[in-house]
């Protein structure tokens, strides 16, 4: 489904990926951990477009991550949600989960409003369909981005440390989602610092540092028998709590 | 913590009081030198409402709105175009800014109504005329002071578009929008909410400067005013009247922007502040207590 394959990428003098190989196959859920500035979140935007890649080829469902009308392509089979939720904040919830559909598909908008009410439950969220983004808390606006992005019927998910700007009551309702949607099958790429979730839910973990996969494995290999002397020192970093 | 039958009582603040009180009396001495001074009032009245001046008051609205609405329209188009990877687009952008914000609004004013004088005539395949014919004193101020607003239009509305947050544009255009239907539909409309009290600035400085028509013979409020005080004398008074006209205008204006603005903010502010004399009044009411004997600061 996802296949990166020599990535490079520098803005000006600082390299921030080097050499970068990854696949994604359909239905996988892969995690990318790894300390902040490894490029992680470089790595998931020049996935759909949003970074250009200085060398090495990525192609997404076969489509090729070059020129504005493949990427235009690709964004219409993938969904992305971002840590700040990026909702548009002058229309209401349901307006959020509409407007694409209707302006960039062309549904009506009875259909597309039936099937946000149907996204909308399916986060949890049926009743703030009129709320304005501002009235929600947190983990609302992001769930209410999954369902925006859900509603484009995407192939791939792609989230940008879906949870890293949330107060941590309200960090386990998102993941409930995410969980919800890799039990149905969707193939998502998630950068993220939540463990549990990975080990919960990924297939392959990716870590990354300065710019580098370090380590590619299955979840269980990963956690249980990290192969790399760096992924040991993170985790003991991050497991101190 | 404060229990639920403590009354929270605001202090008084004497001083204020006080240089309210010198402030209001000064503005009372200065009213009244006006009321007895060599003011005609009488001559005030007669022609507040005379048919010459509120035609002038209508041509003045006139050009006025249809040159905003002009400049606004060039405006979003060269922002967007300003704002485009694309050089060549960028760049006739930016030559339009430099053109029409380097000159006086005046020079182009002459420009536009000379025009004749570069092209003779008028030629669109279906139609031909004489440009003296075509280009009125109305076509020339419009032309003249909507292509110079659209200039200061296009850097407003820039920089609304560049205050809204990069990740809506990215969030659209992952949805699948392109960049066109993304600033039309997510960017633009929130940039509004920035733009609007410049727009607003902008049409009331424009109501001033659409005076400057006069000078290619539009006859507009203040010119008007100018012609009666040539024959009778009366200037101070004219110009009262002229004065109170445009204040009228802006008032109601101003009124109108509130509205707007409200309109843009809908869904990203909690509440509306509340109006000055609901907060008047509302300050008045207070009871108020002496300062607490720590000391304020006020």
């Amino acid at each position: 489904m996802i296949k990166v394959h020599g990535l490079y990428k520098h803005f000006g003098p600082n390299e921030v990926l080097r050499n970068i190989d990854l696949a994604v196959e359909e239905g996988q859920v892969v995690v990318i951990l790894g300390p902040s500035g490894s490029g992680k979140s470089t790595l998931l935007r020049c996935l759909n477009g949003l970074e250009t890649p200085s060398k090495g080829e990525i192609a997404v469902d076969g489509i090729p991550a070059r020129g504005p009308h493949n990427i235009h392509r690709i964004r219409q089979v993938t969904g992305m949600v971002f840590q700040q939720f990026n909702l548009f904040p002058h229309k209401t919830v349901l307006e959020n989960v509409t407007l694409a559909p209707v302006h960039v598909r062309g549904l009506r908008p009875e259909d597309a409003g039936a099937r946000a009410q149907l996204l909308l439950e399916k986060v949890g969220l049926p009743e703030k369909a009129n709320e304005y983004p501002s009235k929600l808390s947190g983990g609302q606006q992001q769930r209410v981005a999954i369902a925006r992005a859900l509603a484009m019927d995407p192939k791939v998910m792609l989230f940008d440390e879906p949870t890293s700007a949330l107060d941590p009551e309200l960090i386990s309702e998102v993941l409930d989602v995410m969980k919800g949607l890799a039990r149905d099958g969707m193939t998502m790429v998630v950068v993220t610092h939540e463990m549990g979730f990975a080990r919960e839910v990924a297939d392959k973990v990716v870590f990354m540092d300065h710019g580098e996969i370090i380590d590619q494995a299955p979840t269980q290999q990963f956690f249980d028998a990290p192969a790399h002397e760096r992924t040991r020192q993170f985790f003991s970093k991050i497991l101190r709590r | 913590m404060a229990e639920p039958s403590d009354r929270v009582i605001p202090l008084r603040h004497y001083g204020r009081w006080v240089s309210g009180a010198l402030v209001l009396l000064v503005l009372a001495l200065v009213a009244r030198a006006f009321a007895l001074g060599q003011i005609d009032w009488p001559v005030v009245g007669q022609f507040f409402f005379s048919p010459v001046l509120v035609k002038g008051l209508g041509n003045t609205l006139l050009i006025t709105v249809l040159a905003i609405l002009m400049g606004l329209a060039l405006g979003i188009v060269f922002a967007v175009m300003r704002l485009s990877r694309n050089p060549v687009t960028n760049a006739v952008a930016g030559a339009y800014i430099w053109l029409f914000r380097g000159t006086p609004v005046y020079l182009q004013l002459l420009i536009w109504f000379n025009l004749a004088l570069v092209f003779p005539t008028v030629n669109l395949f279906f139609w031909k005329a004489r440009m003296v014919d075509v280009m009125t004193p109305l076509l020339a101020a419009l032309l003249g002071l909507g292509f110079n607003e659209g200039a200061y239009m296009t850097e407003i509305v820039r920089g609304g578009v560049l205050s809204v947050d990069r990740g809506q544009m990215e969030a659209a255009s992952t949805l699948g929008m392109t960049r066109l239907m993304a600033m039309r539909r997510i960017v633009l409309p929130q940039a509004m909410r920035v733009i609007t009290p410049s727009i607003g600035n902008e049409f009331i400085g424009l109501l001033k400067t659409s005076s400057m028509a006069s000078t290619i013979a539009f006859t507009e409020l203040l010119q008007r005013a100018q012609n009666i005080y040539f024959v009778n004398a009366k200037v101070i008074e004219l110009l009262i009247v002229a004065a109170g006209w445009y204040l009228i205008v802006v008032t109601l204006f101003t009124l109108v922007q509130n509205r707007v603005e409200a309109r843009f903010a809908r869904g990203q502010s909690h509440e509306p502040p509340p109006g000055y004399w609901h907060q008047l009044g509302r300050n008045l009411a207070r009871k108020r207590g002496p300062a607490a004997a720590a000391g304020s600061s006020r």
